[in-house]
C-alpha cells in the first residue's frame, strides 16, 4: 500500500475504525494508539486493501488482534481506573460537540446522560459480549461478517448478541422504562 | 416486549460512531509509515532459523553483570509516568535500589529497584484507593512496584519507539516468583499484576505492579523476565526444595533475579491467607467459567441447529405462525423489505427489515430457504425464514419453537 492508497483508506474507513477503537479501549489515548497501530500494521502486512476484500472488516480484525495482544500483556490497573474517568469526560465533551442543536439544554443533558449510561452498561459486559455489541451496533456489521471477523460460527455470534441484549435489558431497565414515558 | 426494539434503538444511538480521528493523528500515521519504511523492510526480511537459534542461545545463564549507571533511576521512571506518589516512594528509605543486569537472547535486562507499601501510587490515592475493575469496585492498597530496564543487545538497528514495540520487548513478562510456589501457578497473573512501560533512548522502562510480595520475604522471592507466562520450559522447579532456577537449554528469554527483600518484612500469616484466597478465587473462577462455557455452548449449539433446519424440518419441529407470513417483491436494487409485525403473545414488535437476497441466497435455487434471524428468550424462539419462489418473489415465514415441546 503506497502513501496515496493509505490516505484513501484513512479517508474511507478512518472514522469507523476510530469509533471502534474508542469503544473497545474506553480511553482516548489508547484509542489514538490503537488507531495508529491498526493502520501501521495494515501497511506492514502489505495486503492490498480495496473494495473487493472488505477493508472495513479487515481493519477491524487487525485492531481487535492488536488490542487483544495488548490486553494479554495485562493492564496497568491504575490506568484502567483513570480510563473510566476519562471515558465519562470524553463522552460528555464529544456529545456536546455533536449534539442536536434543536434540543433544549435539559434535553441535551438527558441525552448525554442516557448515552453515558448505555455506554457504561456495555463496557461492563464481558469482553466476548461487548465485542459482538460493538461490531453489530457501532460498526453495523451483519451477523455473517461478525462471525467471519471473530472466527466464530454464526450461531455463537447470535447467541452472544442475544445474551448481551438480555444483560443490557436488565442493566438498563430503568432507562428503558423512563424513555418510554 | 416492546423494550426489545427500544433497546436496539438506544444501543444504536448510544454506540454509533461520533468520534473522529483528528487530522494530526492521520498525519502522524503517514509520517510514521514514511519513517518506518526501513523497519518495514527489515521485519519482512526473515532471519535464517540457524542464525536465530545461535542468537537465542547467547543467553548468558547465571552470568550476572553490573551495569554502569546509564539508566533512569526508579524515581525518574515514576516521574516519566507523572506519578508523584510513586516517585516519592522510590526516593524513600524503604525503597531498594538495584543495578543488576542479565543478558538473555537479544535482550539486556536490568533490575533497577523496588518499593512496597500501601497506596504508594499517586493514581491510586487520587481515587481514594478504590478503583473499578471489570465493573466491580476493588480496594487497591498494599502493592509492590518493581522497575526494570530492558534494551536490545544490538540496538543500533532498532532506533525508534515504534520500532522497539515491533521488536517485541513488550512481549516479555516481568513477574515475581516465590520459592516453594510453582512459577506457572503463582506469578504476576495471580498476584493482581499490572505494568506500565515507556521507551526512552531505545530502553524500555517498565514499572511492574503486583500484590505486596514482602510477606513472602522469608521464603525467598525472585523476579523472572520471560517471553509469555513463566513456564516449565523456561524455569525448573525443584519440588523438594522449592528452588526455582533457569532452564539453561531454554531457547528464549528466561532471566531470573533474586529480590533482596528484608526477611523481617515477612508475614507468614498474611502469606497463608493470601494463598488461601488465591486458591478460592481460582476454584470459583474455574467453576464459573465452566458454567458459562456450558451455557454458551448449549445456546450456540441450539442456534446453529435451528439455523440449519430446512423448511420441512421447520414445519415439522416448530410451529408455523401463518398470520405473519409476507410475500416480498425485490426492489430495484434487488433487496427485499419485510414490514414491521407484532408477536402479540410476547408483546414483541419486530421492526422493518431489509435484506439482500443475493447475499443470503448465493448459490441457492428457487424453492430453497434460509433462516436469517432467531430471536426470543431461553426456551422460546422465533425464527425468521425466507424462501426463494419460482416467480422471483420471496416468502417470509415466522416460526415459533419452544424447547420444552421438542
Amino acid at each position: 500500500m503506497n502513501k496515496e492508497q493509505l490516505e484513501q483508506c484513512i479517508d474511507a474507513y478512518g472514522t469507523d475504525i476510530y469509533a471502534f477503537c474508542s469503544r473497545i479501549t474506553c480511553n482516548r489515548q489508547e484509542a489514538d494508539d490503537l488507531y495508529q497501530d491498526t493502520f501501521l500494521k495494515a501497511v506492514e502486512l502489505g495486503e492490498k486493501i480495496d473494495d473487493t476484500n472488505n477493508p472495513k472488516s479487515y481493519l477491524v480484525s487487525i485492531a481487535m488482534r492488536i488490542w487483544k495482544n495488548k490486553k494479554r500483556k495485562f493492564a496497568w490497573r491504575n490506568r484502567i481506573a483513570e480510563s473510566m474517568t476519562l471515558v465519562e469526560e470524553t463522552i460528555r465533551e464529544e456529545d456536546i460537540n455533536h449534539s442536536e442543536v434543536m434540543c433544549s439544554p435539559e434535553e441535551q443533558i438527558l441525552d448525554w446522560e442516557l448515552k453515558a449510561q448505555v455506554r457504561q452498561a456495555v463496557e461492563k459486559l464481558d469482553e466476548k459480549y461487548r465485542m459482538s455489541v460493538y461490531l453489530y451496533y457501532t460498526m453495523e456489521f451483519s451477523i455473517e461478517q461478525i462471525a467471519e471477523i471473530m472466527k466464530l460460527p454464526k450461531g455463537t455470534v447470535k447467541s452472544r448478541l442475544h445474551k448481551a441484549r438480555k444483560l443490557l435489558k436488565q442493566e438498563l431497565e430503568v432507562v428503558l422504562n423512563e424513555t418510554g414515558k | 416486549m416492546k423494550q426489545e426494539n427500544k433497546l436496539d434503538e438506544i444501543l444504536k444511538q448510544a454506540l454509533s460512531p461520533d468520534e473522529k480521528p483528528n487530522d494530526w493523528l492521520n498525519q502522524n500515521i503517514l509520517r510514521r509509515v514514511k519513517e518506518n519504511k526501513k523497519m518495514t523492510k527489515r521485519t519482512k526480511h526473515r532471519i535464517p532459523a540457524a542464525a536465530m537459534v545461535a542468537a537465542l542461545t547467547l543467553c548468558l545463564g547465571s552470568a550476572t553483570v553490573f551495569a554502569a549507571w546509564k539508566y533512569l533511576t526508579p524515581d525518574e521512571v515514576a516521574e516519566v509516568f507523572e506519578d508523584k506518589g510513586l516517585m516519592k516512594a522510590f526516593q524513600s528509605e524503604g525503597a531498594i535500589t538495584m543495578n543488576e543486569s542479565q543478558v538473555c537472547g537479544d535482550f539486556k535486562i536490568t533490575l533497577l529497584g523496588m518499593v512496597s507499601g500501601k497506596n504508594l501510587s499517586q493514581n491510586v490515592s487520587e481515587t481514594n484507593g478504590s478503583i473499578e475493575i471489570d465493573g466491580e469496585m476493588t480496594l487497591e492498597d498494599d502493592k509492590t512496584y518493581i522497575v526494570t530496564a530492558i534494551e536490545r543487545v544490538n540496538a543500533s538497528e532498532n532506533a525508534g519507539d515504534g520500532n522497539w514495540d515491533e521488536a517485541g520487548a513488550l512481549d516479555l513478562t516481568v513477574s515475581p516468583l516465590v520459592k516453594g510456589l510453582t512459577p506457572w501457578e503463582f506469578n504476576i497473573y495471580t498476584m493482581e499484576g499490572g505494568c506500565m512501560t515507556v521507551v526512552e533512548n531505545d530502553i524500555e522502562y517498565r514499572i511492574t505492579e503486583c500484590d505486596n510480595i514482602e510477606m513472602f520475604a522469608d521464603k525467598g522471592v525472585y523476579l523472572s523476565v520471560t517471553d509469555g507466562v513463566p513456564s516449565a520450559d523456561a524455569y525448573q522447579y525443584d519440588e523438594a526444595t522449592g528452588e526455582i532456577t533457569r532452564n539453561e537449554s531454554y531457547e528464549g528469554v528466561n532471566a531470573l533475579f533474586n529480590l533482596p527483600i528484608d526477611v523481617s518484612k515477612a508475614d507468614a500469616k498474611a502469606a497463608e491467607q493470601f494463598l488461601k484466597e488465591m486458591e478460592e478465587k481460582r476454584n470459583s473462577n474455574d467453576a464459573g467459567e465452566e458454567q458459562d462455557m456450558e451455557e454458551e455452548g448449549l445456546a450456540a449449539e441450539l442456534f446453529e441447529e435451528m439455523e440449519n433446519w430446512t423448511l420441512e424440518e421447520l414445519n415439522s419441529r416448530a410451529e408455523y405462525m401463518e398470520d405473519l407470513t409476507q410475500v416480498l417483491i425485490p426492489d430495484e436494487d434487488g433487496n427485499i423489505t419485510a414490514k414491521s409485525f407484532e408477536i402479540e403473545e410476547e408483546g414483541m414488535k419486530v421492526g422493518e427489515v431489509t435484506i439482500s437476497p443475493s447475499f443470503y441466497f448465493e448459490g441457492k435455487q428457487p424453492g430453497e430457504s434460509v433462516t436469517t434471524e432467531i430471536i426470543g428468550d431461553e426456551g422460546r424462539y422465533y425464527i425468521a425464514n425466507y424462501t426463494m419462489n419460482e416467480d422471483g418473489t420471496f416468502t417470509l415465514r415466522i416460526y415459533r419453537y419452544s424447547v420444552k415441546e421438542s
